[in-house]
């Protein structure tokens, strides 16, 4: 199985999370107060929303594939990303066909926090570029 | 009430050029025509004809509790475009009662969102809620 490169964020912003709540039309408000957070008991940070965190298993695929279409991405959240974490998104191809004369890639992916271990496991299926 | 193959209002949603570029940018992804995969959440959530605080209220939750996802899978049928109209339809597929160590019982609420363009099946959301139960052990 091929270990594709990492894909590392040093500093998770605060201020993305307030532009994504925004355009997710999420008020809850873990993403946005971290005053809020910390009277939930969930964090003393603002949390990071789930499909931020997916975007960035996301973003290490499509780093590891120029110009590869994702067509699949499923994800189990494990743990909360929060402001200021430094994540490093991993994975693995497990599977590789050529269905409709094109080349698909399976991939295990990962996200792991700093200090805190993993917080996403999952799958994805990217269909290659054919020009590449 | 059994929330199991409850049709959520549909709704609609368009993702203008400059809300592509936010989307790159707090994605942590640098900016393009064609949309990051993952907007096919955004445009589910946006697009469904309930607000996400209305959606929680229906699970008998609140929003303000900071409830979270616990998984997400987003099939892409077709490449996303800027500036296109999605129409969206949702389902609450099942309610399942379960028992967690770190939060006792929960209601595990699986959503599906389907995104069509031009009434061709665009993409598929299906997300996981965890949905906390305190003091209740029953059935949901």
């Amino acid at each position: 199985m091929t270990e594709l490169p990492g894909w590392t964020l040093e500093h998770v912003d605060a201020a993305r999370m307030k532009t994504l709540a925004l355009l997710l039309a999420d008020p809850n408000p873990i993403h946005l107060d971290a005053d809020a957070a910390r009277r939930l008991g969930v964090s003393d940070r603002p949390v990071n929303q789930g499909p931020s965190t997916m975007a960035m298993a996301a973003n290490m695929l499509l780093a590891a594939f120029p110009g590869a279409r994702l067509t699949r991405l499923s994800t189990r959240l494990l743990g909360l990303v929060l402001a200021g974490d430094r994540v490093e998104a991993g994975g693995r191809v497990i599977d590789r066909e050529i269905l409709d004369g094109q080349e698909r890639v399976r991939c295990q992916v990962w996200l792991d926090v700093s200090g805190r271990g993993r917080v996403l496991e999952g799958e994805a299926v990217l269909v290659l570029d054919e020009n590449r | 009430m059994s929330l199991t193959g409850h049709e959520l209002p549909p709704g609609s949603a368009r993702l203008e050029p400059y809300q592509n570029w936010l989307l790159h940018d707090a994605f942590y992804s640098p900016p393009r025509p064609e949309p990051h995969p993952v907007a096919a959440f955004v445009l589910a959530n946006r697009g469904i004809g309930i607000s996400l605080a209305d959606l929680f209220a229906l699970f008998g939750s609140d929003i303000n509790d900071g409830p979270l996802l616990a998984e997400s899978a987003i099939e892409l049928h077709r490449p996303l475009a800027e500036d296109a109209e999605y129409q969206v339809r949702g389902v609450i597929e099942s309610v399942e009662r379960r028992r967690s160590r770190r939060i006792g019982p929960f209601d595990r609420i699986t959503c599906r969102f389907d995104l069509l363009q031009s009434g061709a099946l665009a993409a598929t959301v299906t997300n996981v809620f965890a949905i906390p139960r305190p003091g209740q052990d029953g059935t949901p």
